[in-house]
């Protein structure tokens, strides 16, 4: 029996089928597969006919491969065969084996697709040319993953010896299990393409990084996870010039590293010196820390080295950080930037960072932070005072998508392009940023503006500051949840404006000519809002359309509610259309209905 | 002088086909060959493709002649990533609604006229019709049969509950 390179016993060669009629005895009147036309025709026909006469075993089965051996799909090249055995294993939406695949018997087993590496080998049963093919095809068994199944060692006996040289992918899932396989994984990491490590302690986890002390040419990407759980991210924050003791130092000297582009480290200790291989294209950090206080200068240097980069995620930067010396002028270039994620605590790390960069104008973006005082809560705080110059996007946005919550805000600014702030102590209402808005976009070019999210504890003057700020909006979109829908109305109703306490008499939102709502709770207080909304928008500038989608209880809420909507609502805008759509919802258990004003027909005629 | 943004493409049966340059160049041999060829009235001939089979190959390239080329770079995730771009529409299931010959010839012409899209499409949409059955079940829609000893199935099926074991 072949053996493993470890000397054990190869499980998976206890039947070896090979050759052209897999060591079965010959035929003894063969008969040649035919060439070229996959219509086979009389050829095909003759062995059937001996198919159906033969007892002997051994003969039919010797036929039974010459008769596959014709079969149209096995005349197919092995690499298309291989590939459809990949297609195979890939299930449509990216997600995993369903749990009913996993546990049924496997004679019953119906062969589902599966995201799982081997998710193939049940093809292997339908035929010898598959089982041959799919057993000599290295490709088919690069892709190592050990988690927590039993079998895992024969499998991975199975898969470096079958791999032949392949380079080999292999991702841990389960630390006992890593541990137990490095053994058998140590004679192979000279041909380790991509290499994922499990989320484990310091000891664990330095066993398994002792690969990382060979020579590695063919490594392409390389994922560590610490332990996340050593220290807690909030005692960083109290204070981020600490160097949690007990994570691991991960040392990445290029020699050793040729070929590595995408790196990925969380919960790790970087060395102060030279710790990314310059041939990055990726780099991804989270939680991570430097041996000892680094100052951001060799940090950025550090970066600059990896010219090739093209996507840099800082999902927090390296806690000790020292920003005492902070560059005054923009100290280094990305030239091949095509992406930037800064995550971090404080956003004013986030703005001195992104100070010392100068990155491609199309080089897209996502800048997070969860703000803590003494940080202006505004979105200019996360950016440097040059910002406009580093990100012309920020200058030429014309539709804003806006996200909200009690303590987030996203904004989408298209072209994959975000920033987020999220409100941390000594903030209790994340909406007093919106109103700083035009400090970071040019405010004269937006037009559209789409909102969704929690606007329950959104004051009118929050809704007034956002519009000041943005007064050229035509399309608002508002995708709601939450109460006091009501205060949108009256904050842009004229006549309150002159009656509140702001200072500025001008009305706001004056640009504005389509609105769509959509998700709010319906009360008395929204229908006398919008009633002098509408009044109060004849006299100032005419709306094209209006689109409310409100829920109401019951259908007979709903009804009493339009009854007096069309007597008190309506006739602020005489001349208008309305509609009032699917009311029968409300027999498919809905409750939501849709009211939609077309002013188009008032606008056209005030126009004119 | 004929028209020089179209080329005429032969089968191996003798079939003749008029068709765009535009088209022909989804087809990564064909284009080599008119790169290296430069303007010229000659038939190309296709000697490993029958016409039904050229007919159909032209039909998928008209219809994906405006598809953005693939660009799949050398990095580690390059095999996933073909794998996940491989869309599959509505109007490539008809396409392949064809009896099983004529399938498996459409993806080895593609294959032999290395049309990437062509070869990835077909290969998914065999793959769908795998997915779901049972090793007799596919044995059954291929028109093949078990040739395994029951002694080499009792140890194939061994090696499958090592992947499947939990």
């Amino acid at each position: 029996m072949p053996s493993d390179q470890d000397g054990s016993a190869s499980p998976g060669d206890a039947c070896q089928l090979v050759g052209p009629l897999y060591g079965l005895p010959p035929l003894q009147e063969p008969l040649v597969p035919p060439q070229g036309d996959f219509r086979t025709g009389p050829s095909r026909a003759a062995i059937s006919d001996r198919l159906q006469a033969v007892r002997n075993e051994a003969e039919r089965l010797a036929l039974s491969a010459l008769w596959n051996a014709t079969s149209p799909i096995n005349r197919l090249p092995n690499e298309i065969l291989t590939d459809i055995f990949m297609f195979f294993t890939k299930r449509d939406d990216g997600g995993f084996l369903p749990l009913w695949a996993l546990h049924k018997p496997h004679d019953q087993l119906k062969l589902a697709p599966s995201a799982r590496p081997f998710g193939w080998l049940p093809l292997t049963l339908v035929c010898r040319h598959w089982w041959a093919m799919a057993r000599t095809t290295p490709t088919l068994w690069r892709t190592i993953d050990i988690n927590e199944q039993r079998g895992q060692g024969s499998l991975l006996r199975l898969a470096l010896q079958r791999s032949a040289g392949a380079p080999l992918d292999v991702t841990f899932y389960a630390v006992r299990r890593a541990l137990a396989a490095l053994p058998l994984l140590m004679p192979h990491v000279a041909r380790i393409r991509k290499l994922v490590l499990p989320e484990a302690e310091k000891t664990e986890l330095a066993t398994l990084c002792s690969m990382l002390d060979h020579e590695m040419p063919t490594l392409n990407s390389l994922t560590i996870y610490g332990d996340r759980y050593l220290v807690p991210p909030s005692e960083a924050t109290v204070d981020p010039t600490a160097v949690p003791a007990g994570h691991l130092l991960v040392a990445l000297p290029p020699s050793r590293f040729p070929s590595l582009a995408y790196l990925n480290l969380s919960w790790i200790v970087l060395p102060t010196q030279c710790p990314f291989p310059p041939t990055l294209r990726t780099l991804t950090l989270m939680s991570c820390t430097y041996e000892r206080a680094t100052p951001l200068s060799e940090f950025l240097k550090s970066l600059e080295e990896c010219r090739a980069l093209e996507d840099l995620r800082l999902e927090g930067l390296p806690m000790n950080l020292s920003f005492d010396h902070i560059p005054s002028k923009a100290a280094i270039k990305l030239p091949n930037l095509k992406h930037l994620v800064v995550s971090e605590d404080r956003a004013s790390r986030v703005a001195h960072f992104l100070g010392a960069l100068t990155v491609p104008p199309d080089c897209s973006f996502s800048f997070s932070a969860r703000h803590n005082q003494p940080d202006p809560l505004q979105f200019s705080s996360l950016l440097p005072r040059d910002f406009k110059s580093r990100f012309p996007v920020l200058a030429s946005v014309q539709c804003v998508d806006i996200f909200i919550t009690t303590i987030r805000v996203e904004l989408s600014l298209g072209g994959g392009c975000y920033l987020k702030l999220e409100s941390g102590p000594g903030y209790e209402n994340i909406w007093p940023c919106l109103g700083g808005l035009s400090a970071v976009l040019d405010s004269s070019r937006l037009t559209w503006l789409s909102m969704r999210g929690d606007i329950s504890i959104a004051e009118e003057d929050h809704w007034r500051s956002l519009f000041k700020g943005l007064p050229n909006i035509e399309h608002f979109h508002l995708g709601c949840f939450g109460t006091n829908m009501q205060r949108f109305f009256i904050a842009l109703s004229p006549a309150s404006d002159s009656t509140s306490s702001a200072t500025s008499p001008e009305p706001v939102g004056k640009s504005l000519r389509h609105i769509a709502i959509s998700g709010g709770e319906w009360n008395d207080s929204i229908m006398d809002a919008l009633k002098t909304f509408l009044t109060s928008r004849m006299a100032l500038a005419p709306l094209h359309t209006l689109r409310l989608e409100f829920r109401f209880k019951n259908e007979a809420e709903f009804l009493a509610k339009k009854t007096i909507f069309l007597a008190e609502v309506v006739p602020s805008h005489p001349r208008g259309v309305l509609e009032f759509e699917a009311p029968h919802g409300f027999r498919s258990g809905r409750t939501s209905v849709s009211v939609t004003l077309d002013l188009s027909q008032l606008a056209n005629q005030d126009e004119d | 002088m004929g028209d020089s943004n179209r080329l005429t493409l032969v089968a191996s049966d003798g079939g003749k086909f008029v068709v765009d340059k535009e088209v022909v160049q989804m087809s990564v041999l064909l284009k080599n060959m008119i790169e290296d060829l430069g303007e010229t009235d000659e038939s190309i001939p296709i000697p490993n493709v029958t016409s039904p089979v050229l007919t159909k190959v032209i039909e998928f390239c008209e219809n994906h002649r405006t598809d953005a080329a693939r660009t799949d770079g050398p990095n580690v995730d390059g095999d996933d990533a073909r794998m996940r771009t491989a869309v599959v529409s509505d109007w490539d299931r008809q396409f392949f609604d064809v009896d099983q010959d004529l399938m498996f010839e459409i993806i080895v012409a593609a294959n032999y006229l290395d049309i990437k899209s062509l070869v990835d499409v077909g290969c998914k949409v065999v793959a769908d019709m795998i997915k779901g059955k049972s090793p007799q079940e596919i044995r059954d829609l291929f028109d093949i049969v078990n040739d395994f000893s029951p002694e080499e199935e009792a140890a194939l099926r061994k090696e499958n509950e090592w992947a499947n074991d939990r």
